[in-house]
C-alpha cells in the first residue's frame, strides 16, 4: 500500500499548481481589461463602471479558452519527475492501485514514496505567474501612455462638467430699508404656464407676462416707484396703513432694467429678461422643392411636414394652388387642404399628406404650387416656402412651334425621337389587331430606329460604343493598360500614353461646353432604356423614357436658341480735317471741390467717455464738455442695456452712481469707475488704424542746421 | 595663444621627431634610453625659452574693516554664511523696513549722513540683495564695495510698451520673464478688467514674450499685466498709456491716368477729413483736379512753393515720367529738403534711373501667372486675406532700402528708402482696392496708414515733455524735462505743487525740473493753468523685479567702474606671473652638456 503521505503531497501540489494558475489568468484578464477600458474611455465616453462587465468578460474568455488551469493528478506526477531525478520516472506508480502493481512496481513505489516524502519542500509555479505579471506591467505602462496621449479626454471632460452645473446665483442688492419682497409673474394665458412667485428682484418672464411686486418696508415710507429702464415710472400702491407695505402690477411686452426708488433712494438695477414666444417653425421634409412628375409616374405627391412652436400649434393648413393652361390663357384656382391627422394644441407635430394631383385638378402641363401655413396659440403665423410640383404636357413636347423659327441647329435629330414615340404609341394602339410575331417585330424595328438615332447622337460626344452611355471619358485609360503587350517593350510612346493625360483629343473637341455634354449623355441613358424595352418588345414600358428623352432634347434644344437680332445702327460720319490734328482746346480741364463732414460716430463718444472716467481717477473736477460726454454715454449705455440687460446692468448702475456723485459734488468710488468703463467698452470694437504724422520734440531748429551744414559739407 | 607658440611648439615637436630619430638609429645603443631622455628635456627646456610660460599666485588682501550692507530682496542664508565665517561684521540696512526682516542680528539703520561718516572710516562694504542707487553709489564711491547679488528672482525683468499711440494703432508690450519656479506662468494681458491676450511662460525658463492689441478709447487708460501661476498671482502690474487722434496729413495725388486704386485713395483719406488735391492727366497738359476737404488753390504746374503745404505725394511712375523737368525737380528738392513723403505706384512705365526708383531695382519675373499674394503687415502683426495680383512684381532688396511689405517668400513688394530728409516708399501692389471692394476694410486702412506713417515725416510740436526716469515711482525723485521753441521760463505746476524749472546750459531749448511725486496714479501738469501732459507714477508694488533688475545692472557697472571695488571674496586674487627662464635654460644646458659628455666617453 503507498503511504497517504505521498499521495497527499501529489494532492497539494496539484492544488498549489491550479491556485497559481487560476491567478495567473486572472492577472492576464486584469491586463487585457484594463487595455481595453483606457481605448475605450479614450475614444467614447464610457463610464468606469464599464471595467467590471469587460472584466468578467475577459477572465471567462481566458478561462474558457486555455482551459489548462485543470490539472490532473498525471500532469502533476509527470511534473515531479521531470523536477526530480531521485524520483526515477516513476511517481506515476503511486497513483495506480497498489494491487494491479507488479513486483517489480511494488519495490519501486516503497522506493519512491520515501523519496517523495524527503523531496525538498515546496515546489514553485511562479513561472507562468511572472510572465502574466509582465503583461500585466507592460498594460499598465501602455494604458497610461495612451490615456496622456494628446485628444480629448473624456474622463476629464465628464468631470468637468458636473463641476460646472454647480454655479452659484449671484446675490441681489435690495435697499437697505426693505426686508422683503414677493414678485408674482403671471404668464399670458396661451403659453398654459402656472403663476409663479418669487422672492428676488430680477426677473425672468414670458413675454406679455404681468408681474406684480409686493414690498415689505421696515420703515414707514412715503413714496415708493418702479423706474423702468431708467425712464418711465411707475408709482407703488400702499396697500396697508403703516405705509410699509406696497404693490404695484405691470405687463410687459419688452426685456429691460428697472429701479426701485424709495424716498428719493434709488437702488442697483434688476434686469427684466422676456422669454420671446417665436412663430411656429415649419420643415417639410418631403416632397423637394421642386418635383417633376414625368409621363408614367404615379401622378401623386408625398408630403411630409414637421411643425414645432414653443406653447402650442392652433392650426396647420396646406395652401395650393393650381395653374392651368399656357402663355396669355393661364389660369389659377386656389384651395385650401387640411390636414388629417391634425388636431391643434401641442408643441410638435409630424405631419403627413398625399397629394393627389388629378383629384386636386392638376393636368398634364399644370402646376401645383403650394405651401404650408402655420398658426400659434398666440395668434402668430408662419409659413413655409412655396414647394413646385409640375407634369409635364406631352402634348406640348410634340408641338412643332419652336423648330420652324429657323435657329434651330439639331432638328433633324429631334423629329426622329418624336417620329419614335409617336410609332410607339400607334403601335400600343394595334396591339390587339396585330398578330404577336407582327407586334413583335414592329416593336424591335422600332429598337433599331431608336438605336440608330442615338448613334448618331453619340456621334456628337465622340462615343461610337454600342452600350448604355457611360459617363466616363476616363475609361480608355484602362484599356490601355490592358493592352501592354511583350512587343510593346521599349515604345516610348506607349508608355507616355499611360502615364499621359491626354485632353486634346479630336475626338473630345466637339462644338460643345461641357454642360451640354453631360446633358446629352443623360438623353443617351434615357434612349438606351428606351431601346431596350423596345427590343424586349414592351413599348409600354419604353414610353416613359422615350418621353423624357424627348422633354431633355427639348431642353437642349430651347438653350442652344439664344440669339440677338440684327439692329441697324448709323456711326456719325468722319470729318477728315480733324482728323489728328492735335487740337486740345475744346478738351476742358474739371475742377471738382468738395468738403466732408467728420461724421460723428456714436462709438466715437464712447471711447471720449473711457477717456474721461481715467481722467476721473486723478481729478475730482470735470469740465462741462466732459460731463456731457459722460451723459451721453450714458443714454447709450441704457439703451444697450435694455436689450441686454444680464450683460450691461451693472455698468448702468455704476455709472449712475459716478454721474450722481459728480452733480452732487461727492466722492465716487473707484471701483464704479472701473465698472462702468469695463460696461462701457463692450459697446465698442476696435477701432480701424487713420494714418498721423509722429511728433518731434522742439530743438529751434538745431537739426535741420545740422542736417543742412552736413549736406553743405557734403557737395 | 599667439601664433608664435604655435610656431615654436610645432618646430620643437619636429625637433624633438628628428632628435628621438637619430638616437634610434644611432649605431652606439648603450645609454639608448637616457639619451633619449636627455634630448626630449632639452628640447622641452629650449621651448620653454621661446615660450611665455606663466602660472597663477593668489595674492591675499589686506585685511580691513568689514560692514554687511542689506538691501531689498537679500538671501538670509548667504548673510548668514557669511556671518558665521566673519565675526563682528556690523550689519546696516538703509531702509528702515528691512530690519523687521532680519531680527536674528543687529541691524542698524544709516541714514545718509551715517553713510557719508561710515565712507570716511574705508570699509569694505559687502552689499547684499538687489544693490543700491544711482545716488547712494555716488555717496559711496571710491569704496570698496562688495556685491553679492541675488540670483533667484521671478518675474518681469524688462518691459517695455508705447505710451502713447494713434486711434487704431496696435499696443504692443514685450518684455522679458524669469521664471525661476517649477510652475508654468500664464502672462495675461488686460484691460478694463477684460483679457485681451495672453502667452505662456514654460517652468524654470528665462523667456521674452511679445503681447499686443489694439485699445478701444480715446485718451488715458491703465491696462494692465498679470502674471499667474495656476490661479495664484504672482505680480500685477500697470501698463499706463494714452491715445490720441492721429493729425492731419495733406496729401498730394499725381496719376497719369483715372484708376480705381487712386478712387479709393481718395474715398478713404477725403472721408476722414484729410485735405487732399489730386491731379489727374486726361490728354496732354490737360488735367481734372479735385480738391477735397481744402481750398481751392489755382495751380497750373507744381513748384516748390505749391509743394510746401503737402507732407505726402503720391504718384504712379508714368505720371512722374511724363511730367516736365521743372515739375520733377521741385518734388525732389522737397523730398530731399523739407521731408516731404513720395509714395511711387509702379507700373508698366519704367525709369531705372530716375531718383525715384533707384533704390529700388525690380526682378524680373518670369513667372506670369496670376497669383494670390498673402501678404504680411508688420503693424498689424498678421498675414492678411490674400490679394490676387496678374503677374506680380517684387523688389530686389538693395542696401539703404528697408523692405516694408513682404509675401510668405519674403519677395518683397512695397519698400522705403531715405531720401535727404524725406523718405521714398516703392509699391508695386496696384490693386489693394480689391481688400476694399470684399469688405475687408480693416486690412485696407492698416495697409495704407502703415505705408503714410512710414512715409511722412516728423512734424515739429512746439512743446514737448518727458520723464527721467521712465518708471517714475511715487515717493521717489523724477525729472521732469520740458523742450519748447519758445525761450521763455515755464511756468508749470504739477497738479497744486509748483515746478521750478532750470535751462539746460548748452542747449537752451531743453528746460530741467525735479519733482516728487506723493501719490501713485496719473500726475497732470499744468502750465497756464491748463493741462498739457500727463504721465503716471508707479505704486511701490509695481513692476517690483524690474526695478530690482534695473538696480542689480547699475550697482554691477558701478562696481566694475570703481578699480578698487571687487566683485569676489576677500580670499585673495589670483594673479598671473611669468616663471623665470633661467630654470629652463639651466635645464637645458645640462641636457645638452650630457649628450655632449656622453659622445665624449
Amino acid at each position: 500500500m503507498p503511504e497517504p503521505g505521498a499521495i497527499h503531497i501529489i494532492r497539494s501540489v496539484q492544488k498549489k499548481w491550479t491556485v497559481h494558475a487560476l491567478l495567473s489568468y486572472f492577472i492576464l484578464s486584469l491586463a487585457i481589461t484594463l487595455l481595453f477600458i483606457t481605448l475605450l474611455i479614450k475614444l467614447t465616453s464610457l463610464s468606469l463602471w464599464w471595467s467590471i462587465p469587460v472584466l468578467t468578460l475577459s477572465f471567462f474568455a481566458v478561462f474558457f479558452i486555455v482551459n489548462s488551469w485543470k490539472v490532473s493528478d498525471t500532469d502533476v506526477t509527470r511534473f515531479l519527475n521531470q523536477q526530480y531525478p531521485q524520483l526515477e520516472e516513476s511517481s506515476g506508480l503511486l497513483l495506480k492501485p497498489y494491487n494491479s502493481l507488479s513486483l517489480l512496481e511494488k519495490l519501486q513505489v516503497k522506493k519512491v514514496e520515501q523519496n517523495i516524502i524527503r523531496l525538498p519542500a515546496p515546489v514553485s509555479f511562479n513561472k507562468k505567474l511572472k510572465q502574466h505579471g509582465l503583461i500585466l506591467l507592460s498594460a499598465i505602462t501602455l494604458s497610461t501612455l495612451l490615456f496622456f496621449l494628446p485628444g480629448e479626454n473624456h474622463l476629464s471632460q465628464m468631470s468637468a462638467n458636473t463641476n460646472s452645473k454647480a454655479t452659484a446665483v449671484k446675490p441681489e442688492k435690495i435697499l437697505p430699508n426693505i426686508s422683503s419682497v414677493r414678485v408674482t409673474i403671471k404668464p399670458p394665458v396661451y403659453t398654459g404656464n402656472t403663476s409663479r412667485t418669487q422672492s428676488l428682484f430680477n426677473i425672468k418672464a414670458e413675454e406679455g407676462a404681468n408681474v406684480s411686486w409686493l414690498l415689505q418696508t421696515t420703515v414707514q415710507v412715503d413714496t415708493m416707484q418702479l423706474v423702468i429702464n431708467g425712464s418711465m415710472i411707475v408709482p407703488l400702491h400702499v396697500i396697508n396703513d403703516d405705509h410699509t407695505l406696497w404693490g404695484v402690477e405691470k405687463n410687459f411686452k419688452s426685456s429691460g432694467f428697472y429701479q426701485v426708488k424709495m424716498d428719493g433712494r434709488v437702488s442697483d438695477p434688476y434686469s427684466i429678461d422676456l422669454i420671446k414666444d417665436g412663430a411656429p417653425v415649419i420643415v417639410i421634409q418631403k416632397p423637394k422643392s421642386y418635383t417633376v412628375i414625368d409621363y408614367g409616374q404615379p401622378e401623386q405627391v408625398n408630403m411630409s411636414v414637421s411643425i414645432e412652436d414653443d406653447y402650442g400649434v392652433k392650426e396647420a393648413v396646406i395652401s395650393a394652388t393650381i395653374t392651368s393652361g399656357s402663355g396669355e390663357g393661364v389660369k389659377f384656382k386656389e384651395q385650401q387642404l387640411s390636414f388629417t391627422n391634425f388636431s391643434s394644441g401641442n408643441r410638435k407635430y409630424n405631419l403627413q399628406k398625399i397629394l393627389d394631383l388629378p383629384a386636386l385638378g392638376v393636368k398634364p402641363g399644370g402646376e401645383l404650387y403650394f405651401y404650408v401655413k402655420s398658426v400659434d396659440n398666440h395668434n402668430q403665423e408662419n409659413r413655409s416656402d412655396v414647394y413646385m410640383v409640375a407634369i409635364p404636357d406631352t402634348a406640348q413636347l410634340m408641338s412643332l412651334d419652336g423648330l420652324t423659327s429657323g435657329v434651330d441647329i439639331k432638328p433633324e435629330y429631334f423629329r426622329s425621337q418624336r417620329q419614335i414615340i409617336i410609332e410607339t404609341e400607334q403601335l400600343l394602339k394595334d396591339q390587339k389587331s396585330l398578330a404577336d410575331e407582327q407586334f413583335k417585330n414592329k416593336s424591335n424595328d422600332l429598337g433599331i430606329d431608336q438605336k440608330l438615332l442615338r448613334l448618331r447622337y453619340s456621334k456628337f460626344l465622340g462615343q461610337e460604343t454600342d452600350g448604355p452611355a457611360e459617363d466616363d471619358h476616363h475609361a480608355d485609360h484602362d484599356h490601355e493598360a490592358e493592352t501592354n503587350a511583350a512587343e510593346d517593350f521599349g515604345n516610348a510612346e506607349k508608355i507616355m500614353d499611360q502615364v499621359a493625360h491626354k485632353h486634346d483629343n479630336a475626338e473630345d473637341a466637339s462644338f460643345f461646353d461641357l454642360q451640354t455634354k453631360k446633358q446629352l449623355t443623360s438623353i443617351l441613358d434615357e434612349m438606351w432604356n428606351a431601346e431596350l424595352r423596345l427590343r424586349t418588345f414592351k413599348p409600354l414600358d419604353a414610353l416613359p423614357f422615350e418621353y423624357k428623352a424627348l422633354r431633355l432634347l427639348k431642353d437642349l434644344q430651347e438653350k442652344g436658341r439664344s440669339y440677338v437680332a440684327k439692329a441697324s445702327f448709323k456711326t456719325t460720319p468722319l470729318k477728315p480735317e480733324k482728323r489728328l490734328s492735335g487740337d486740345l482746346s475744346k478738351i476742358i480741364e474739371p475742377v471738382t471741390r468738395t468738403d466732408f463732414e467728420r461724421e460723428e460716430k456714436p462709438e466715437d463718444n464712447i471711447r471720449r467717455a473711457l477717456g474721461v472716467l481715467e481722467n476721473l481717477k486723478a481729478e475730482t473736477v470735470i469740465n462741462k464738455t466732459s460731463l456731457e460726454t459722460l451723459q451721453q454715454a450714458r443714454v447709450q449705455l441704457n439703451s444697450k442695456a435694455s436689450a441686454e440687460p444680464s450683460v450691461y446692468l451693472l455698468a448702468v448702475g455704476a455709472m449712475n452712481r459716478v454721474l450722481e456723485a459728480l452733480e452732487n459734488k461727492t466722492p465716487y468710488s473707484a471701483t464704479d469707475l472701473a465698472t462702468a468703463q469695463k460696461g462701457l467698452q463692450r459697446l465698442l470694437n476696435s477701432p480701424a488704424a487713420l494714418p498721423g504724422p509722429d511728433k518731434k520734440s522742439p530743438d529751434q531748429n538745431l537739426s535741420k542746421q545740422y542736417f543742412q551744414n552736413l549736406q553743405q559739407g557734403n557737395h | 595663444m599667439s601664433t608664435w607658440n604655435y610656431i615654436v611648439i610645432v618646430l620643437s615637436f619636429l625637433l624633438l621627431v628628428f632628435t628621438s630619430w637619430k638616437e634610434w638609429k644611432r649605431s652606439n645603443r648603450s645609454r639608448m634610453v637616457l639619451r633619449l631622455f636627455a634630448s626630449f628635456f632639452a628640447v622641452i627646456s629650449f621651448a620653454c625659452l621661446a615660450l611665455p610660460i606663466t602660472r597663477t599666485v593668489k595674492v591675499s588682501g589686506i585685511q580691513e574693516k568689514q560692514v554687511v550692507l542689506l538691501t531689498d530682496g537679500f538671501n538670509k542664508d548667504s548673510v548668514n554664511r557669511f556671518l558665521k565665517e566673519n565675526k563682528n561684521v556690523p550689519v546696516y540696512v538703509l531702509d528702515i523696513h528691512l530690519t523687521t526682516n532680519y531680527k536674528n542680528y543687529n541691524v542698524k539703520f544709516l541714514s545718509i549722513d551715517d553713510l557719508v561718516a561710515l565712507k570716511k572710516q574705508l570699509p569694505t562694504i559687502h552689499v547684499y540683495g538687489y544693490g543700491l542707487e544711482e545716488d547712494e553709489l555716488q555717496i559711496l564711491a571710491g569704496t570698496s564695495i562688495v556685491f553679492h547679488p541675488d540670483r533667484v528672482m521671478n518675474g518681469i525683468t524688462s518691459i517695455n510698451w508705447q505710451h502713447k499711440i494713434k486711434t487704431g494703432e496696435r499696443l504692443r508690450v514685450q518684455g522679458n520673464f524669469v521664471n525661476s519656479s517649477s510652475s508654468e506662468i500664464k502672462l495675461i494681458f488686460s484691460g478694463y478688467g477684460v483679457n485681451l491676450d495672453t502667452v505662456l511662460i514654460p517652468a524654470t525658463k528665462n523667456a521674452s514674450f511679445e503681447l499686443s492689441a489694439v485699445p478701444k478709447q480715446l485718451g488715458k487708460a491703465v491696462y494692465a499685466l498679470t502674471a499667474l501661476a495656476g490661479k495664484d498671482t504672482v505680480e500685477k502690474d500697470p501698463l499706463p498709456f494714452e491715445i490720441e487722434q492721429p493729425d492731419n496729413i495733406r496729401v498730394l495725388i499725381l496719376a497719369a491716368s483715372p484708376d480705381f486704386e487712386n478712387k479709393f485713395l481718395k474715398n478713404w483719406l477725403s472721408q476722414n477729413n484729410y485735405p487732399l488735391i489730386t491731379r489727374t492727366t486726361i490728354s496732354k497738359n490737360k488735367y481734372e483736379k479735385t480738391f477735397l476737404n481744402t481750398a481751392r488753390v489755382p495751380f497750373n504746374s507744381i513748384t516748390n512753393s505749391f509743394l510746401q503745404d503737402f507732407d505726402l505725394v503720391i504718384a504712379d511712375v508714368s505720371e512722374l515720367a511724363t511730367i516736365n523737368r521743372s515739375e520733377l525737380a521741385a518734388i525732389e528738392s522737397q523730398v530731399a529738403q523739407k521731408g516731404i513723403g513720395l509714395i511711387v505706384r509702379a507700373d508698366s512705365a519704367s525709369a531705372r534711373n530716375a531718383f525715384y526708383s533707384r533704390p529700388f531695382p525690380l526682378l524680373e519675373n518670369s513667372d506670369k501667372k496670376q497669383k494670390d499674394l498673402s501678404i504680411y503687415i508688420p503693424v498689424s502683426n498678421q498675414y492678411v486675406p490674400a490679394l490676387t495680383t496678374e503677374q506680380p512684381v517684387y523688389i530686389r532688396p538693395k542696401p539703404g532700402a528697408k523692405s516694408l511689405i513682404e509675401d510668405k517668400q519674403s519677395n518683397i513688394m512695397v519698400s522705403s528708402s531715405i531720401h535727404g530728409a524725406g523718405r521714398l516708399i516703392y509699391s508695386t501692389l496696384n490693386n489693394t482696392f480689391a481688400w476694399m471692394l470684399s469688405g475687408d476694410k480693416k486690412t485696407y486702412q492698416t495697409f495704407w496708414s502703415y505705408l503714410f506713417d512710414e512715409a511722412t515725416a516728423k512734424t515739429d510740436v512746439d512743446k514737448s515733455w518727458s520723464i527721467t526716469p521712465a518708471f517714475p515711482f511715487a515717493n521717489k525723485a523724477v525729472e521732469i524735462n520740458f523742450a519748447s521753441n519758445n525761450s521763455e521760463t515755464p511756468q508749470v505746476q504739477v497738479g497744486e505743487d509748483f515746478v521750478r524749472f532750470i535751462q539746460n546750459p548748452d542747449l537752451p531749448f531743453q528746460w530741467q525740473g525735479s519733482y516728487w511725486p506723493h501719490r501713485s496714479g496719473w500726475q497732470p501738469i499744468m502750465m497756464e493753468n491748463k493741462n498739457t501732459f500727463w504721465w503716471y507714477a508707479y505704486g511701490s508694488d509695481d513692476w517690483k523685479m524690474v526695478e530690482a533688475s534695473k538696480k542689480i545692472k547699475t550697482t554691477l557697472q558701478n562696481i566694475t567702474a570703481n578699480l578698487n571695488s571687487q566683485s569676489q571674496d576677500k580670499n585673495g586674487i589670483p594673479i598671473e606671473v611669468p616663471v623665470s627662464k633661467k630654470y629652463f635654460f639651466v635645464l637645458f644646458l645640462v641636457c645638452a652638456g650630457f649628450l655632449w659628455v656622453e659622445k665624449k666617453l
